[in-house]
């Protein structure tokens, strides 16, 4: 004899990643896609998945979540493998020295691109920069700064002010707006920054620039994995550079 | 059309939960009624249908020649009719040669071997006839078959017996490299309380697991969350592709008798459920009279809001655990509610981090077509001695129009 009972669950909780439904063929075309072999290859599926050339958005950087629309066209693929390997140090001397060697002056941080959006290292001149923050960070900091907008009559950037003080901010928040800010942080679209000045920013995902020994389940990295990520790194920012040079910027 | 065909009843092993009847020494499905099976598919598939042939048994190895013949046959309608025809083999592996391997390599069929896991795990149910455990027979068999097709799936049945080695029966076939992996919970079983905590925090170690692999861009497919999470994602699209009992799909007994799914085949003997033969073919009147009672809402499952990702659905399922099509069983609902949480847990974590592997899997569709391509591209290379580094540039430079064309294909 069985101890249990049949037992309808007439409101379970609903699982928050969404639906097929939930995107449109281009929204769907533009999450960031990878097979382990080739991103390439899933970058190319992204315009057949939308229907055909044409297909609006580019897939572009190393991190989770990291996706940049610059002219609208998709100019370059996602990065052929992880750089989780890589101190964010180390990536960040590699980046600023390879955007140098190119003739760009990264002389400052701009922390005011948009709302939400910063550059790590920022060529006034030519509108060109990188940053390393994650997608998922940056969109729900975007609707946070957006509601805190609202509240505090100016825009601030979260990552600048002490934990406490974030704290105090949040309280301030209406359970919609909080509903909001969760969606941000777990839909793709919100990633999706247009500069309207034609600034160009390169955004590395934070996440995956971490050395592995944070990772509690991961054995750390190899001399020769680190060595594969830096040129991984090396490669996707030459090719945002060509694309840049390319342009005529 | 997928077609069963049991070609036998016969086993060379005991395995304490089967559920496919009695073995019978001599129970051998003839080449005739084979053929004829194969045949009648061909006749009543609309043209260009692809069908799915499905060796099964009892031990369907035993009848090797049966099953060569069937290949032969279903190549030569191929190459008249341009039918497409695929094959699987679901077997307990320990008939498995090199022989078979390159036959089975050079007709892409499919290969689904029968482990439980770890030795404790697999001995405590898959026995031969003297009551022996035969994992140290299958274990030198299962790296032969990975080693030879990378895309063969391993089945794992899982049992209150079986179940505290679960978690570690999948790592040692991830171990193995294997990357499809089934488990299939045996429902009948006597489960109770106590083992039922047990499977929670098995699913709990998967999940971990699962999460884990996915974080390092590991591929795999394991079916306990996979398709609790798909069942999500995809929604109404998937309910059209569950269960229609007989329709679209058929199994053959040895005799030429066809039952809706494998579960009622048993040991041919239950009238009530046969619904034609290859002779004579369905019986539509009983088919339609099957899907009515299978269709019909089950007061039990009233104002429940998981119907739409539970099993409850699977005629072969209810078959087997209650003895009706139509009845769900308490056992299956308690395991659906413990393991909906879990997949959903994993699916949220992965979400969140936007992990691609995750969103490749789940969101592109193309992903069975690339994964397939990367897969074989891999182990061709493997085979060579060629790094896969050659194989990622040369799958960087397929033309687009090859990708569009495999991917309108899929």
């Amino acid at each position: 004899m069985t101890p249990f009972k049949i037992q309808p669950s007439p409101s379970p909780r609903a699982p928050r990643f969404p639906v097929v439904a939930d995107f449109s063929a281009e929204e769907l075309a533009q999450l960031p896609y990878r097979s382990r072999a080739s991103r390439p290859l899933a970058a190319t599926l992204a315009t057949i998945t939308a229907g055909g050339v044409g297909a609006q958005g580019l897939a572009f950087g190393s991190g989770q979540g990291t996706r940049f629309e610059l002219m609208g066209d998709i100019v370059g693929p996602v990065g052929p493998t992880t750089v989780e390997t890589i101190a964010p140090d180390a990536a960040e001397a590699l980046i600023r020295r390879l955007f140098a060697e190119a003739g760009y002056d990264l002389v400052e941080r701009n922390t005011a691109l948009a709302p939400g959006l910063r550059a790590e290292g920022w060529d006034p001149e030519r509108g060109v920069g990188f940053n390393l923050m994650s997608g998922d960070d940056f969109s729900s900091e975007r609707a946070w700064a957006q509601c805190l907008e609202r509240h505090l009559g100016e825009w601030r950037h979260i990552e600048d002010d002490p934990r406490d003080r974030v704290a105090d901010w949040q309280q301030k928040l209406t359970p919609e707006e909080e509903t909001e800010v969760e969606q941000a942080s777990q839909r793709a679209e919100t990633q999706r920054v247009r500069l309207a000045d034609g600034s160009h920013v390169l955004c590395f995902d934070a996440n995956d620039l971490l050395v592995r020994e944070q990772w509690p389940t991961q054995d750390p990295p190899t001399i020769e994995e680190r060595a594969l990520a830096l040129q991984t790194l090396e490669q996707q920012v030459r090719v945002f550079i060509e694309y840049l040079q390319s342009q005529g910027i | 059309m997928h077609l069963t065909l049991h070609l036998t009843h016969a086993c060379n092993l005991r395995c304490t939960y089967c559920y496919t009847g009695e073995k019978f020494p001599r129970g051998h499905m003839s080449e005739k009624v084979a053929i004829r099976a194969i045949d009648w598919s061909h006749e009543t598939t609309p043209p260009g249908e692809e069908i799915d042939i499905v060796f099964f048994g009892g031990e369907p190895l035993v009848r090797r020649d049966t099953l060569e013949r069937c290949v032969e046959h279903s190549q030569r309608l191929r190459a008249e009719t341009r039918r497409p025809f695929f094959f699987k083999v679901i077997t307990n592996g320990l008939l498995v040669d090199e022989a078979f391997l390159e036959f089975a390599n050079r007709h892409e069929i499919l290969i689904s071997v029968s482990c439980d896991g770890v030795r404790e795990a697999h001995d405590a149910s898959r026995c031969d006839a003297l009551g022996r455990g035969t994992w140290d027979r299958l274990e030198p068999r299962l790296r032969l078959i990975r080693r030879e097709n990378p895309y063969a799936q391993v089945t794992l049945v899982v049992t209150p017996k079986s179940v505290r080695w679960l978690a570690e029966s999948v790592e040692w076939l991830f171990g193995l490299r294997f990357r499809y992996l089934h488990l299939q919970v045996q429902h009948e079983a006597e489960w109770d309380r106590r083992s039922f905590r047990e499977l929670r925090r098995q699913y709990r170690r998967l999940a971990e697991l699962y999460v884990a692999r996915m974080r390092r861009g590991e591929k795999f497919f394991l079916n306990c969350f996979d398709s609790k999470i798909h069942s999500y994602i995809q929604g109404e699209t998937l309910a059209h592709q569950r269960c229609s009992v007989g329709r679209g799909q058929v199994s053959v007994a040895p005799s030429g008798r066809m039952y809706p799914c494998v579960s009622f085949v048993g040991a041919d003997d239950r009238e009530e459920h046969r619904v034609g033969d290859v002779w004579s073919g369905l019986d539509e009147e009983k088919l339609a009279g099957l899907a009515c009672r299978m269709q019909r809402p089950k007061p039990s499952c009233e104002g429940c809001a998981l119907t739409d990702r539970c099993s409850h659905w699977c005629a072969c399922l209810n078959m087997r655990t209650t003895g009706r099509i139509d009845r769900v069983s308490p056992v299956v609902c308690e395991h659906e509610r413990m393991l909906m949480p879990i997949a959903d847990w994993v699916g949220n974590t992965l979400w969140k981090e936007r992990n691609r592997l995750f969103l490749h899997k789940f969101y592109n569709r193309a992903y069975p077509v690339l994964s397939h391509l990367e897969e074989t591209l891999e182990h061709w290379a493997e085979q060579r001695g060629i790094s896969l580094d050659a194989v990622d540039e040369a799958i960087a430079n397929l033309p687009d129009e090859s990708v569009a064309f495999a991917t309108g294909k899929e």
